[in-house]
């Protein structure tokens, strides 16, 4: 099979846990969990036949994957359709220390995350002839999964970090008109979050203390669009997919440190144990798009992302019990709005094969100085290949390829704010990633 | 192509990228450019460098101390050989060394003494306790093994280097001699039969360390007069650089002694705990010397008889305190030593705890000589205790008839001159570097720099005891954390004067204290 990969990361029972028993049983199949790879720990990977046109569709109206990419669209797509698609990330971060005059480093580091596996299945349907349509999304917007070595530098910043979320998306679709669509879908997130690191005031006799927190989040969206043909070979397409509060309600924070620190010194809870509640906004995204048929054999697209990723102020914990002198601690994030803008092409070479290319610019929402080990973003190059397959009229295979090159980006220790400098490392970091990834649809 | 051969093509090369997708390695540009030969590295200094800590040397904190890291970068860019004269395997805890064992409240921790190694030491197996508090009375094993670099040498002063034959009072600099030259010997002729290509020098701190952390106590330390230093520090430099070998060097002054932990975590609560009484005065007086100069002599000069210990019970009781205590403003430059830390909650109440200490701790120091040897030491003590004048139903550092040992305080005078000789030490080491051309490292702002709490690159340090990160429970010495961070000052002062390009250490990977 090929979804069953050497490298699986482990799936979290309390991830499993609220889902349904149908997707319960995809979920083991699949297993999520991606990677920052796209702007923030935003994840574009929702379509296979997009990611091959550079993940642009928001004026496309290929098939159930519009339940995503635009709810107005899905009104145009003609037949009804099942599609499971998953992508494979492996990621590479690389850290070189910052060079000070007279005290050059020759420290580096680099990721060892695991491989990430984030998913897209969709299903609509509607009544021949009927202006409406329905759908049904389940896919992994957003996420994160980035592993340092335990003993690297910033291994008091951070160790681990693992964010998973699933969408899972009813919509309707309605036509208008002939030339207008629109949709709406209701979403309801559920996924989780890990992170750990290490605390290197506290040495233990093997390594340094750790801070572990762990817990499932879940949260409520929408996604809204509107599609328009502006004539026979132009389609204009608009959407708008809301912000989505990720609350972790109650989870777990765990402090592997001296016992003498959770006990008589009091400075962490007894048992080195207590929960936490802590809000992760996954951004809102507008997007517009266009779609030109430029030839009997050539499909051309044009997207423009814009995701409100200022939403994101800060990473806070609460904690139930005082740690370390305070019921809570915060890091700053200071995100920026960011911008995509997406080129695909999609070129029926044959009665049944059809290959596509696109390239896309990412904007990174980090500010200068506020490069973390866990999001090290800097702005991205993106270049994207696919190939799609007719085995018969109602059986599809697509396949993608996203190569994303991440441009150099050097933190300087003054660029780092003043009021949180022990959440960021001066340094240069490097993203460089990979992804394959496949889906099979079926018309009927 | 049917469809597997599709998905071949499709995923093959894909699945073919994985395993190259790391980014480009962007190499810093390393190495001495040829500006410095580190092909035979010295260190030269005292416990520093030779690795104590914790109140001990001992082989773990040998293996870390800061030349041994610097040598570790040097090795990065062409450096040779450096060996420590480490204790055996066998004799790992040398002379026994302060460990952590708890705490009995947030402020309270629990230290046990290591005891010295009985493998370490020469001949007879040394009383452990009398060992620690005074480790002049032991002889360690000589060094064995391959030819020693480190010429670190706990307790050494700059006064000392010159003296022929220091190796005898000083075990730590014996252990690294020959037999026949521990008579003879100084320790500036072992370092100039080194002919070091390049060298590190930390000495200076303990011409004033032992002064200070005896509480201005002289009989247990004193100052070194700025005369002398500079007659031995300009006769170590001239010596080096008249070398063959040309040596480049880097040396480094004397930290403000007052601003280490061993002086800066007793202090303010004692400060404190004596305002919330109402009292901003506290009393000392030195008792130690009263007690050597004139009690035991008397006791001892009627020699040949044995004294009718009664008679001895009936000598008039000394008025110590009125002749010896000083009523001091508690504010300002007046520190409490680390060692007190045991006695701060005995303030104001009445507690004898801190003298009957410090009674102890003379009497089991103090031999007697035969015939009087049979006495048992708690005769002594007793006798001690019952001489003092001291009233210990007063309040403890409060009343003049219970007041804080002077071993504990350094007062206002007492750091002023303290501070002063530091002042002069400094300004011939920086002499000695700018006439030489030797590169200087500022021992002073990087103490500063790392005891008033600072976080960069990923690394906190502060003052703090036990969690500041840089000393060691003893409060003076470094900690492996302490010891990286100090490797890279000299390391960028070598880079910054010579114009190498030495990489530094990442002093997150070592660490601080560990509690239990």
């Amino acid at each position: 099979m090929i979804f069953q990969l050497p490298c699986q990361p482990p799936v979290s029972p309390e991830f499993l846990l609220p889902m349904k028993k149908k997707f319960l049983i995809v979920a083991v199949f699949l297993l999520f969990g991606s990677q920052a790879f796209s702007g923030g720990f935003q994840v574009a990977l929702q379509g296979q036949r997009q990611i091959g046109m550079a993940h642009t569709g928001t004026a496309l109206a290929f098939d159930a994957s519009s339940v995503f990419f635009n709810p107005g669209s899905l009104a145009f797509t003609i037949k009804n359709n099942v599609s499971v698609g998953g992508s494979l990330i492996r990621s590479r971060v690389k850290y070189i220390a910052w060079q000070e005059k007279d005290a050059p480093s020759n420290y580096q580091s680099e990721t060892e995350s695991p491989l990430g596996t984030p998913f897209a299945m969709y299903a609509s349907y509607g009544l021949k002839d009927s202006r409406f349509k329905f759908g049904l999304g389940v896919y992994t917007p957003y996420g994160s999964s980035v592993k340092w070595p335990s003993d690297w530098k910033g291994y008091s910043v951070l160790r681990s970090l693992k964010l998973q979320s699933i969408f899972i998306q009813p919509t309707v679709s309605f036509r208008l008109s002939d030339k207008i669509g629109i949709g709406a879908g209701f979403v309801y997130a559920t996924g989780g979050v890990e992170l750990h690191k290490g605390i290197g005031a506290l040495a233990l006799q093997n390594g340094f203390a750790e801070a572990g927190l762990k817990g499932s989040a879940n949260g409520l969206g929408y996604n809204l669009g509107i599609h328009a043909k502006l004539s026979e070979d132009l389609s204009f397409g608009l959407n708008y997919r809301s912000r989505v509060e990720m609350k972790v309600k109650d989870g777990e924070a765990i402090f592997t440190v001296p016992p003498s620190t959770s006990g008589v010194l009091g400075l962490f809870p007894p048992g080195g144990k207590t929960n936490f509640s802590a809000t992760l906004p996954l951004p809102a995204t507008l997007s517009a798009g266009l779609a030109w048929k430029a030839g009997p054999k050539l499909l051309l697209a044009l997207d423009y992302n814009l995701v409100y990723w200022s939403a994101y102020k800060e990473l806070r914990f609460e904690y139930g019990a005082s740690v370390n002198g305070v019921m809570s601690t915060a890091s700053p994030r200071n995100y920026k709005d960011a911008s995509i803008v997406r080129f695909g092409a999609e070129y029926q070479a044959s009665q049944k094969f059809a290959v596509r290319a696109g390239y896309y610019f990412d904007q990174t929402p980090v500010g200068d100085g506020y490069m973390t080990p866990e999001t090290p973003d800097a702005n991205r190059n993106c270049f994207t290949a696919g190939l799609g397959y007719h085995v018969s009229d109602k059986l599809s295979v697509d396949a993608s390829f996203l190569y994303v090159e991440g441009n150099t980006r050097e933190q300087s220790p003054s660029d780092i704010p003043a009021n949180a400098p022990d959440s960021f490392i001066p340094g240069t970091y490097k993203i460089r990633v990979f992804v394959p990834g496949i889906s099979l649809s079926y018309n009927f | 192509m049917n469809f597997k051969a599709i998905l071949l093509y499709s995923l093959v090369p894909a699945l073919a990228m994985l395993s190259s997708c790391q980014p480009d390695p962007v190499s810093p540009n390393i190495g001495t450019d040829g500006k410095i030969d580190l092909t035979n590295y010295v260190s030269i200094g005292n416990s520093v460098t030779a690795g104590y800590a914790s109140g001990g040397l001992f082989l773990e904190g040998q293996k870390v101390a800061y030349p041994v890291l610097i040598a570790g970068q040097f090795a990065l860019c062409g450096g040779g050989e450096f060996n420590s004269p480490l204790f055996a395997p066998e004799e790992s805890d040398g002379t026994g060394y302060l460990r952590l064992d708890g705490f009995l409240d947030a402020s309270t921790p629990i230290l046990s003494s290591v005891p010295l190694d009985p493998d370490a030491v020469e001949g007879k197996s040394a009383d452990a306790y009398s060992a620690t508090l005074n480790p002049d009375s032991i002889v360690l094993k000589p060094y064995v093994g391959p030819k020693n670099h480190n010429l670190g040498v706990p307790g050494i002063k700059v006064a000392d280097i010159q003296t022929a034959g220091y190796g005898n009072p000083n075990s730590f600099f014996g252990r690294m001699l020959a037999k026949e030259e521990k008579s003879t010997a100084t320790y500036l002729q072992k370092v100039l039969e080194q002919k070091p290509t390049v060298f590190t020098c930390w000495l200076g701190n303990n011409d004033v360390l032992g002064y200070a952390t005896a509480g201005g106590y002289v009989d247990l330390g004193h100052i070194t007069p700025a005369a002398e230093f500079s007659k031995n520090y300009c006769a170590l430099m001239q010596g080096l650089a008249a070398l063959p070998t040309k040596p480049r060097g880097a040396l480094s002054n004397v930290g403000d002694i007052t601003s280490i932990p061993f002086f800066t975590t007793v202090t303010p609560s004692v400060k404190k705990s004596l305002s919330l009484m109402g009292k901003y005065s506290i009393r000392e007086f030195k008792f130690d010397s009263v007690f050597q100069n004139t009690i035991l002599p008397a006791f001892l000069s009627d020699s040949g008889k044995i004294l009718d210990t009664t008679k001895v019970l009936e000598w008039p009781v000394h008025q110590l305190a009125s002749l010896n205590s000083v009523t001091g403003n508690f504010e300002g430059d007046v520190f409490l030593t680390l060692t007190f830390s045991p006695y701060v909650s005995e303030l104001g109440k009445p507690s004898g705890k801190a003298w009957k200490d410090i009674i102890h701790r003379l009497v089991t120091t103090f031999t007697l000589p035969p015939p009087y040897d049979v006495y048992p030491k708690e005769f002594l003590e007793y006798l001690a205790w019952a001489k003092s004048g001291l009233d210990t139903t007063q309040p403890f550092g409060v009343s003049i008839r219970n007041p804080i040992p002077d071993v504990f305080v350094l007062n206002s005078i007492e750091s002023a001159r303290a501070r002063n000789a530091v002042s002069m030490y400094n300004q011939i080491i920086k002499n000695q570097a700018d006439a030489y051309g030797f590169a200087h490292v500022d021992a002073n702002t990087f103490l500063k720099n790392i005891t008033r709490g600072s976080y960069f690159d990923a690394i906190s340090t502060s003052a703090s005891y036990l969690s500041g990160g840089a000393f060691s429970l003893d409060g003076v010495h470094l900690t492996p954390r302490g010891n990286a961070l100090a490797a890279n000052e000299f390391i960028k002062a070598i880079n910054a004067k010579y114009g190498s390009k030495i990489p530094v250490l990442n002093p997150g990977q070592f660490k601080g204290v560990i509690l239990p």
